[in-house]
């Protein structure tokens, strides 16, 4: 059995208490990787651990439950019927594309992460129904997509990349050795562990030097770490039932690697052969990462908590502190954790060319996208706009207006006083809802030549400006910067000023000029905004024409055929194109390049922030 | 679910604490917003609040938890019973829970089906929003809400009172509570509109110092552990601050604002560019209160200083291009006014 076999382990730390560590997210395509994988797992689960799969397109009522129509009319009082999470109670829910799951099921998850149950209030009914799931979600989008709806994934634990390649090991060991811990960790241990406070110093400074701000994963990691030592005590044999479980360096770096790592925004520089005698946290020096605050970091507890005094031990029996010190006839067997050496530890049995989570720039929603102006009907969310007659399968049935519906009939279809209410087919009416349509502006930035640093200023200015007004209208913007011989996008698609704000930071200019490189990054956020139903629109700003290709190659002809050729493509697609020509006198290229994208250009010489944002609000974008 | 964590257990925040207490000291400073980090123990704090209020005595049985006094708002069933034949019980205040996933019939009540199906009568079967009268009414993530449930439920929170024309129902109840709304600012804001309806708005921020990120370790780990002597253990602390809470609720009438105070105030808002009455009037309600707690019948500065932070932040224009954010903005107009 090799520990270090993170997917292996990882199967293995679910199997004992997939709640605990928080269920795990598995970032990969699908194919015989995943399928092993989720078969081992199925070995390693008690066989009457309950799993179920939430179908793709799952509808609330059967997500949560709600009234089971058939029933209550059949039997003339209301029936509730549990959905899909209340059924999986003490089990697994497998989510297939975690990253397409929508925010109504992703909301409706949140409850039952938390608290272990289903607090159904819908559909004239109100319960409390036990949920206790852990998620265990794949999740197949690639860097550059939009990744799972961020609540969810602050949720849950272990956060892994599985190798393509990976096949599961043989079974049997692991099996029995999960049984066996699953032994040493039920039986109840009055005690914690003596080495539970490095183990916490560690998890506090290492979390702090990784730029992890949420507590939910420390706890997490503290309980992988936990049943990670029951799996190494059972491989050592020397246990008694009862003893307290030993919290090794190694199974808190094991447990790092699954779950803090990931989650990193930055990885310190690799000190683990730095002198012994190096005390506190060294410096993280992020390395182009986005700046966290730390303004804090170093500082002591500022005011003592006044609940400090009163942890005393109150007169009741149960020594409070003492639980956490460690037992002195166990003393000798306390291994010192040094807090710096987990991140190190735990980095090096990830891949070598592997990058945290974090780190990778991906977007992960937050709310379902930009709104503005127009309405869309929507079968579920929304406001509601009115009744019609309809099947219940596809939409909201709207109880009062059905009953409404049925009540004229009732003498007609012979209902006996006291008796059921006598409902047809015809009678169901559903809901009508609508919400209102998202709009995404892409940015498209030249930062390339002198001029390059003024214009992006005023763009971030733009930016947010645009993200600070778009409360009314709620609209996403994006963007997308291209300069020497390559486009990225700066800020994904979002709505968040905050966001965009720790994004914007860190611009440079100067360079070649990849025009069509640059567009094309903004047409797939144009492509993937549209299969969300936004309505995209890309806005161009550049003071002159463009000299390297589409292949990141020099020459002016090529790369002004590119730009023009993709330019093109946007306006096949119908994205409308503005092209903002910041150049003293105008360039006629630039003119050229809007028709092509059946656009239209202005020239804006001094084209500040303020005015930027007027262009994007007044344009009529159609 | 076991009993919740206990109030004072929670390391630090707080501002955020402050805030709980101050609504819940003055319910009319009109809720409270929670909006930062994630994993910093919103849902916790909310959710122990309950330890720390006192009982409220109710009519028997009232769905909508009327007080059983002529005051008091009250049902139409309650105002029908003549008080002095009202039968009371005590109960603990409701803190109520609004899922992210509930329809709108059932936070503003509607009519009750299994009577309609049964006995063929429309009757009105309340919903949430009755629930949280004379309480609270909490909502995580209330920036996943849909918009128009937030509009829905500040429109009863401001007025108090419950209309419900639907289904062929009319009905109208008191709905008194504090609503308390938290979530994190990266998944998109709120709209001003509704940022403006909440009298105070906190910013939590993760603890940064190792001792207070350990400390929430151990403490979550003692009380994992076992619960009950957890409890026992917080049992002294959450008493002190309910009984500080019942000394302020009874101190707050008869605290005084000197005119001196009521100018700085003024002086803070229009320095701050703070449109509107609103902010004024929670800036002095939350000082009082503030006071209240204290232990003390006149308001100072100190209170003041203390509350402007929540009672104003969400109500500055904001203003992209200037870096600074707006708790920066208020302590330095603070500190010209004050120093």
């Amino acid at each position: 059995m090799d520990f270090r076999d993170l997917p292996s382990l990882a199967a293995a730390l679910l199997a004992l208490d997939a709640r605990g560590v928080g269920g795990i997210c598995l970032r990969g395509p699908s194919g015989p990787a995943r399928d092993g994988w989720l078969e081992f797992l199925r070995s390693l689960l008690p066989p009457e651990t309950p799993m179920r799969k939430l179908p793709m397109g799952v509808t609330a009522d059967r997500l949560l439950g709600g009234p089971d129509l058939a029933a209550t009319l059949a039997q003339g009082r209301r029936v509730v019927r549990g959905g899909v999470v209340h059924e999986t109670h003490g089990g697994i829910l497998l989510v297939p594309s975690l990253e397409r799951v929508t925010l109504e099921v992703a909301s409706a998850l949140l409850g039952a992460l938390d608290h272990g149950q289903v607090h159904l209030e819908r559909e004239g009914c109100s319960a409390i129904l036990p949920a206790a799931v852990a998620l265990v979600g794949m999740d197949e989008s690639r860097d550059d997509e939009e990744g799972p709806p961020r609540a969810l994934l602050e949720r849950i634990g272990i956060q892994m990349d599985l190798p393509a390649r990976w096949t599961a090991p043989e079974s049997d060991d692991w099996i029995s050795a999960v049984s066996r811990a699953r032994t040493l960790l039920l039986a109840p241990s009055g005690q914690s562990s003596p080495d539970a406070e490095g183990v916490r110093t560690a998890l506090a400074r290492s979390s702090l030097e990784l730029g992890i701000s949420s507590l939910r994963p420390l706890l997490h990691t503290f309980r992988a770490t936990q049943l990670v030592g029951a799996l190494m005590a059972e491989a050592a044999g020397d246990r008694n039932a009862g003893d307290p479980l030993p919290l090794p360096p190694e199974a808190l770096s094991l447990a790092g690697a699954l779950i803090l790592l990931p989650r990193a925004i930055r990885i310190p520089a690799d000190n683990a052969d730095l002198p012994e005698e190096l005390e506190g946290p060294p410096p993280p020096e992020p390395e182009g990462g986005p700046p966290e605050p730390e303004e804090e970091l170093d500082a002591s507890p500022k005011d003592v908590e006044p609940a400090a005094e009163s942890q005393k031990p109150p007169p009741e029996a149960d020594p409070p502190r003492g639980q956490d010190e460690p037992d002195p006839s166990c003393r000798e067997e306390v291994v010192e954790i040094r807090p710096d050496q987990v991140v190190p530890v735990a980095r090096a049995l990830l891949p070598a060319d592997w990058q945290p989570w974090g780190a990778r720039g991906r977007t992960l929603r937050g709310q379902g996208g930009g709104r503005a102006g127009d309405e869309t009907e929507d079968p579920f969310r929304g406001r509601r706009k009115g009744v019609r007659p309809g099947d219940p399968k596809r939409r909201r049935i709207d109880l009062g207006a059905t009953l409404r519906a049925a009540a004229p009939w009732q003498g007609i279809r012979g209902r006996e006083p006291g008796g059921p209410v006598r409902i047809e087919a015809g009678d169901i009416r559903i809901q009508i809802r609508v919400r209102p349509l998202g709009t995404r502006t892409i940015f498209v930035v030249d930062a390339s030549g002198s001029q390059a640093l003024r214009r992006l200023g005023e763009v971030k200015g733009a930016v947010e400006l645009l993200l600070a007004e778009s409360y009314r209208s709620r609209e996403e913007v994006a963007l997308v910067v291209f300069r020497d011989r390559s486009a990225r996008t700066l800020v994904p698609p979002t709505r968040s000023l905050t966001r965009a704000k720790r994004l914007l930071r860190g611009m440079a200019g100067g360079g070649g000029t990849p025009m069509a490189l640059g567009l094309e990054e903004a047409l797939g956020l144009a492509r993937s905004g549209q299969r969300d139903g936004k309505a995209c629109r890309i806005l161009l700003l550049s003071d002159g024409r463009p000299n390297v290709d589409r292949a990141g190659r020099g020459g002016r002809r090529a790369a002004m055929a590119d730009a023009l050729a993709i330019a093109g493509e946007v306006g096949r697609m119908g994205v409308p194109l503005v092209v903002l020509d910041t150049s003293p006198r105008g360039t006629d290229y630039l003119e050229e390049l809007a028709g092509a994208g059946r656009g239209r250009a202005y020239h804006l010489p001094r084209a500040d922030a303020r005015r930027i944002r007027d262009r994007v609000n007044g344009e009529a974008w159609a | 679910m076991a009993s919740p964590y206990p109030f004072s257990a929670i390391v630090g925040q707080d501002e955020m604490k402050l805030a709980l207490r101050i609504a819940a000291t003055d319910p009319t400073i009109g809720g409270v917003l929670i909006f930062g980090d994630r994993g910093t123990g919103k849902s916790t704090a909310v959710r122990a609040l309950p330890a720390l209020l006192p009982p409220i005595e109710t009519v028997r049985d009232c769905p909508y938890r009327c007080a059983p006094s002529a005051n008091g708002a009250r049902c139409p069933d309650c105002k029908r019973t003549p008080l002095e034949r009202a039968d009371s019980q005590t109960i603990p205040v409701p803190v109520v829970d609004l899922p992210l996933g509930a329809t709108e019939d059932r936070v503003v009540g509607t009519l009750d089906l299994e009577r309609a199906l049964v006995d063929g009568v429309r009757t009105f079967e309340p919903g949430l929003l009755a629930r949280a009268n004379r309480g609270f009414l909490y909502i995580d993530e209330v920036n996943l809400l849909e918009d128009h449930l937030v509009d829905l439920l500040l429109d009863v929170a401001a007025s108090g009172e419950n209309v419900v024309e639907r289904e062929g129902i009319s009905m109208r109840h008191p709905a008194r509570f504090v609503l308390v709304g938290s979530g994190n600012p990266e998944e998109g804001d709120l709209r001003p509109q509704l940022l403006d309806r909440f009298g105070l708005s906190v910013e939590v921020v993760t603890p940064r110092s190792v001792d207070d990120r350990m400390e929430v370790l151990r403490r979550r780990d003692a009380y994992d552990r076992n619960p009950e002597a957890f409890h026992r253990r917080w049992r002294g602390p959450d008493g002190k601050l309910r009984s500080n809470l019942e000394r302020a609720r009874k101190l707050l009438p008869e605290i005084e604002v000197p005119d001196s105070v009521m100018r700085t105030a003024t002086e803070l808002c229009l320095s701050l560019g703070v449109d509107g009455l609103r902010g004024e009037l929670t800036l002095l309600r939350g000082a009082r209160a503030a006071a209240a707690l204290d232990g003390e019948e006149v308001v100072d500065l100190h209170h003041l200083r203390l509350i402007a932070p929540s009672a104003l932040r969400h109500r500055l224009r904001r203003d992209p291009l200037d870096e600074s954010g707006s708790t920066t903005r208020i302590e330095r107009a603070m500190a010209e006014l004050l120093d």
